[in-house]
């Protein structure tokens, strides 16, 4: 039996110049652009949700929030390499040059003091994100926690994936109240088609099915 | 739930082991020094405290990156102090700021991509020799990571995911950091001062640290001896900047508080804290109105101290070194000084900074404290454990 799972989940892909039109028309918090594209995205996928949940940004305030990327703030890392290599410094690159800048920055838009968590690695870095959600509320640190995961195109070594657009999915996990499991609505399949052509991404969606087990069953002994 | 701290591992410019760290801070020796001749991608007149000698056991070439091997010897030892056999799907939480970003700059170099796989890669030959197969979660929260690994280990305990589990972070000093510190003109011009009035900025450093952290039953189910006991933990977020700190040190005041009510007996005062303390202008006055905030009138009677100037700002290996740094001064009975501490800040000077070493009782209790970019605080409360 789940004790807790996602309940609202929204997802958002776009190539850059899309995510800063959005971004401008629905957020307008000026400093994220002069952050990098991730901060931008994580932003706007936060808003979309907020408003997917009938939110204000005051609700949000205590909420916990789990962040997890891959090739997270590459844009300022490669900024900042790139200009030492050019024996230039750049500091606002090297200081938004931090996996945790994004969520920094949601902090900071939308007065989040919460826990606030980001979680690297490779492909089971989301499955992991999902875990420490839980984790939270398992313990009841948290009500409810905010679970964002995202890709923006990374400039590696030179190369921009080219073409490809920035994706990321957002959602809502809480405790379930009582026995039963059902919501009426299965936040996981409704998500789009553009989280799903993600396998980064869709190894969060398979987590979050499989997340909330009444006996996590971890211990090793 | 009651949670203890079993083993402990650390690796830093003072030495591959805690029994190093350990005399340095019983005698006062930092090691901290001159960049000068040690790497060639530092600049000559820079202060830095590097790892010197580390080698990746099992690495042919030679190639391997630092921070997992820092981290491997960091891991191990505190496994093989907590007396535990090699174990499988061990929870081993990380924390780091920048991962391997010493692979991913040598990566540019040559025009490879390095993927997230590589960059945040922990694993190798030597930790398996002690963790076969460990459940990793690697967390990346700026300079409060591993603080952040800590907490989120304890609460695996907690929710009874696991009886054992192993936090630990690491950073490696790379010129990426090195020059974006200098950039953002935060450096001291040599070794960290922190609280001092003359304070010019932060020293960095590297290393590794691991404490291996078990459940009440599990250690009495094999009789083991624990160091200390974790009581109370706490993490807020300052909303104020992305770099600088709340000048009012509500965040991290908010992060005291909570480790200490979850500590549960609020009329006992710790017996000292371990500070931030990063000797950055900013930083150290905020810690300062941070600790007033909690304890008003108490706050001049709580002796603070701060161990950067030993081992230079291990960024994400900050939290965890200086939490095993507390839980050694605690049984060791000695608090060391902050060094380089000659005339305390008059904006703070109603506090007690500790420049002589402090003996101490043994039993006592006392926290830890880290602050992070992004304005994120932690404060870890730990009380020793008699023999």
């Amino acid at each position: 039996m789940k004790t807790w799972g996602a309940t609202v989940l929204v997802s958002l892909a776009g190539h850059p110049q899309e995510i800063d039109r959005a971004f401008r028309r629905e957020v307008r918090w000026q400093p994220a652009m002069r952050v990098n594209q991730d901060s931008r995205f994580v932003l706007l996928l936060l808003q979309r949700l907020l408003n997917a949940c009938g939110w204000t940004v005051r609700e949000l305030s205590r909420e916990a929030i789990v962040a997890c990327c891959q090739d997270c703030s590459m844009e300022s890392y490669v900024a900042f390499d790139e200009a030492l290599g050019n024996g230039q410094l750049r500091p606002a690159a090297f200081a938004a040059a931090l996996p945790s800048i994004p969520v920094a920055c949601a902090g900071l838009a939308m007065q989040m003091r919460g826990p606030a968590y980001t979680i690297v690695g490779g492909m089971q870095a989301g499955a992991r994100a999902v875990e420490q959600a839980g984790l939270l509320l398992e313990t009841e640190t948290a009500k409810r926690v905010i679970l964002i995961a995202w890709r923006c195109p990374a400039d590696r070594g030179g190369q921009r994936e080219r073409g490809q657009p920035a994706r990321g999915i957002a959602g809502v996990l809480e405790r379930f109240s009582g026995a039963t499991t059902s919501t009426g609505f299965d936040p996981v399949t409704d998500v789009t088609a553009a989280a799903s052509n993600d396998p980064f991404l869709s190894e969060i969606l398979a987590a979050l099915q499989r997340c909330g087990r009444a006996e996590t069953g971890r211990d090793a002994e | 739930m009651r949670i203890y701290v079993t083993g402990m591992g650390a690796v830093s410019c003072l030495g591959h082991d805690v029994e190093s760290h350990r005399c340095a801070f019983m005698k006062g020796n930092s090691g901290v020094a001159r960049l000068a001749g040690q790497r060639r991608d530092l600049p000559e007149e820079g202060y830095g405290g590097l790892v010197q000698d580390i080698e990746m056991a099992g690495s042919a070439d030679g190639t391997a990156p630092r921070g997992p091997a820092m981290l491997a010897q960091a891991v191990c030892e505190a496994w093989s102090q907590a007396g535990l056999s090699p174990k499988r799907q061990v929870p081993l939480v990380v924390g780091s700021t920048h991962g391997n970003l010493d692979l991913w700059q040598a990566a540019r170099r040559k025009g490879r991509l390095l993927s997230s796989d590589k960059l945040w890669n922990v694993e190798s030959a030597a930790l398996h020799e002690c963790l076969p197969d460990p459940d990793v979660t690697v967390i990346s929260t700026a300079c409060t990571a591993s603080a952040v690994a800590v907490q989120q280990a304890c609460r695996m305990l907690k929710a009874g995911w696991a009886e054992v589990a192993v936090a630990a972070g690491y950073e490696v000093l790379t010129a990426f950091v090195y020059e974006g510190f200098s950039a953002l003109r935060s450096l001291s011009r040599k070794v960290c001062r922190p609280f001092d009035r003359d304070r010019d900025g932060l020293t960095l450093g590297e290393g590794a640290a691991a404490v291996v952290l078990e459940s009440e039953r599990h250690l009495q189910w094999r009789g083991a001896v624990p160091l200390a006991e974790v009581l109370g933990w706490g993490f807020a977020v300052d909303s104020v900047s992305l770099t600088a700190p709340d000048p009012g040190g509500r965040g991290a005041a908010e992060a005291l508080t909570a480790a200490l009510d979850m500590a549960g007996n609020r009329k006992e005062l710790p017996a000292f804290i371990n500070l931030h303390g990063t000797g950055t202008p900013h930083n150290d006055q905020m810690e300062g109105r941070a600790i007033e905030r909690v304890f008003g009138a108490a706050a001049s009677s709580i002796p603070l101290t701060a161990t950067k100037p030993f081992t230079g700002h291990m960024c994400g290996a900050a939290g965890v070194i200086e939490l095993a740094a507390t839980i050694m001064a605690l049984r060791d009975g000695h608090v060391p000084p902050i060094l380089g501490l000659k005339n305390v800040d008059p904006e703070i000077a109603g506090l007690s900074f500790i420049t002589s070493p402090l003996p101490l009782e043994r039993g006592g209790m006392a926290v830890s404290m880290n602050s992070g970019f992004g304005g994120t605080n932690t404060a870890i409360c730990v009380r020793d454990c008699l023999p």
